[in-house]
């Protein structure tokens, strides 16, 4: 159980309720000074400015690791000579990535939260280790939008 | 003043996943794009390329990957959690084909997280080869033939997360990390978060943020741009889009127009930044300053 989730409401939920109106068009002018909220949403989910109980100290660039959680199953599709079998175990690996990828956080912390919004430039390289051998994660951010546009 | 905010390009992470052992080879890009009607709305753009080499031969298959698009359930009741909708493929240069379905609340089961997935021979969806069932939260089975003949006799295999412990990846001690390494970029952040100090995270976020605008601008100044170090855009277009992008309806430009193009996994940048030595402490200590705030 989270700490914060005690003192009133540590969720999304009340997040929303404080930003209330509807979004009908993503496209609305931003002035200078606006720090986004849901009312002034642009379709940049790491751009939004929330609230910090809601918040994860977890980035973005970590994600890239949920694809690999079971190294040996990842690998296993290089050891069968059929290709319609191998094609299966493909399948089957990118199916026991999905709890990994989109489940996962909301197990571990009670709910989802919103990742740290990589930097231009930020790594995460990390390596698993088990009986199909070292397996290497290079995680880069390729491309950023600076979370408050006050300029064109 | 209006910013053109429908066509600019969201935040993109690059990925490349290598088993030296098996010659296994995952790499690809993310973004998200999200809307707002009822609920978060999240289409993720990008896509993944697996190469496998197949153990009688010296080929390589290719398997493009494409995602789901998903959204946030639970948002009125305090606890979120992300369901995936649509559909998403899975189709090769073996010949084979796989697309996902995934349901929600189930009409199947009524259960939540539910999907359903078949196999077959590139543009003969009718022809099922192997189809699979379940749950991508809990468990899935795999059976051979087109569901409507499923039971005990089609069964192949069943997977269940609970019997299948994840393997932990391991990451370097943050005082050896590279200063760009999330971590290690991100610790005071962290650590604000951890103690629900708000100053410290607003204090910290900004000296990141700051810096990284102080750099733009620099390299605006200089005519650079940022060098990835492990990325690149290729030039010519992307042969594994050109082949395998038309059976799941990916355009040959991989949606690069959204995410600044398609990036890929550059092994000679790779190998470079492998073979440099480690920064010196107050190299490091610089290059921090310089591109994360003081």
């Amino acid at each position: 159980m989270e700490p914060q989730q005690a003192n009133g409401g540590g969720s999304w939920g009340s997040f929303l309720k404080v930003y209330p109106s509807p979004l009908t068009c993503q496209c609305k002018p931003l002035t200078a000074s606006s720090s986004q909220s849901i009312a002034s949403f642009n379709g940049d989910l790491a751009s939004l400015t929330a609230p910090p109980f809601i918040l994860s100290s977890t980035s973005l660039t970590e994600f890239s690791s949920y694809w690999c959680e079971h190294p040996t199953i990842f690998a296993a599709p290089a050891q069968e000579p059929d290709p319609a079998k191998r094609a299966l175990l493909v399948l089957k690996w990118f199916l026991t990535t999905l709890k990994q990828q989109y489940a996962s956080r909301s197990e571990q912390y009670g709910n989802e939260k919103k990742p740290l919004n990589p930097f231009l430039g930020e790594l995460f390289l990390g390596k698993w280790e088990d009986s199909a051998g070292t397996t290497e994660l290079t995680s880069e951010q390729v491309r950023f939008v600076r979370p408050n546009p006050s300029t064109p | 003043m209006t910013t053109n905010c429908c066509s600019h390009h969201p935040p993109a992470t690059a990925y490349s996943i290598i088993n030296p052992k098996s010659g296994v080879h995952l790499q690809g890009y993310n973004a998200q794009k999200a809307s707002f009607s009822k609920t978060i709305n999240i289409k993720q753009i990008g896509h993944a390329v697996l190469t496998v080499p197949t153990p009688a031969s010296q080929e390589v298959d290719t398997y493009l990957i494409t995602l789901p698009s998903l959204h946030i359930e639970g948002l009125l009741f305090g606890s979120p959690f992300i369901e995936l909708d649509g559909t998403s493929y899975v189709t090769s240069s073996t010949g084979y084909t796989a697309k996902i379905d995934y349901s929600g609340k189930g009409w199947l089961s009524g259960k939540k997280n539910s999907f359903t997935a078949s196999m077959y021979p590139t543009g003969k969806e009718k022809d099922v080869i192997f189809n699979v069932a379940g749950q991508w939260t809990k468990n899935f089975d795999i059976h051979a033939g087109p569901a409507k003949h499923n039971g005990k006799s089609s069964l192949i295999e069943s997977w269940d997360p609970a019997q299948n412990p994840t393997t932990e990846l391991t990451v370097a001690p943050i005082e050896k990390q590279h200063p760009l390494e999330s971590r290690r970029a991100w610790a005071k952040v962290a650590a604000g978060i951890a103690k629900a100090d708000l100053d410290a995270v607003g204090r910290e976020k900004s000296k990141i943020e700051n810096a990284q605008r102080e750099a733009r601008a620099q390299e605006k100044a200089e005519g650079r741009i940022w060098q990835r170090r492990f990325f690149s855009l290729p030039d010519s277009a992307d042969p594994v889009l050109a082949q395998l992008g038309p059976a799941v309806g990916l355009a040959g430009d991989g949606e690069a127009d959204k995410t600044g193009g398609i990036w890929r996994f550059d092994r000679e940048k790779a190998e470079k930044a492998r073979n440099e030595p480690p920064l010196s402490e107050e190299d490091a200590a610089s290059l921090a300053k310089e591109l994360l705030g003081p």
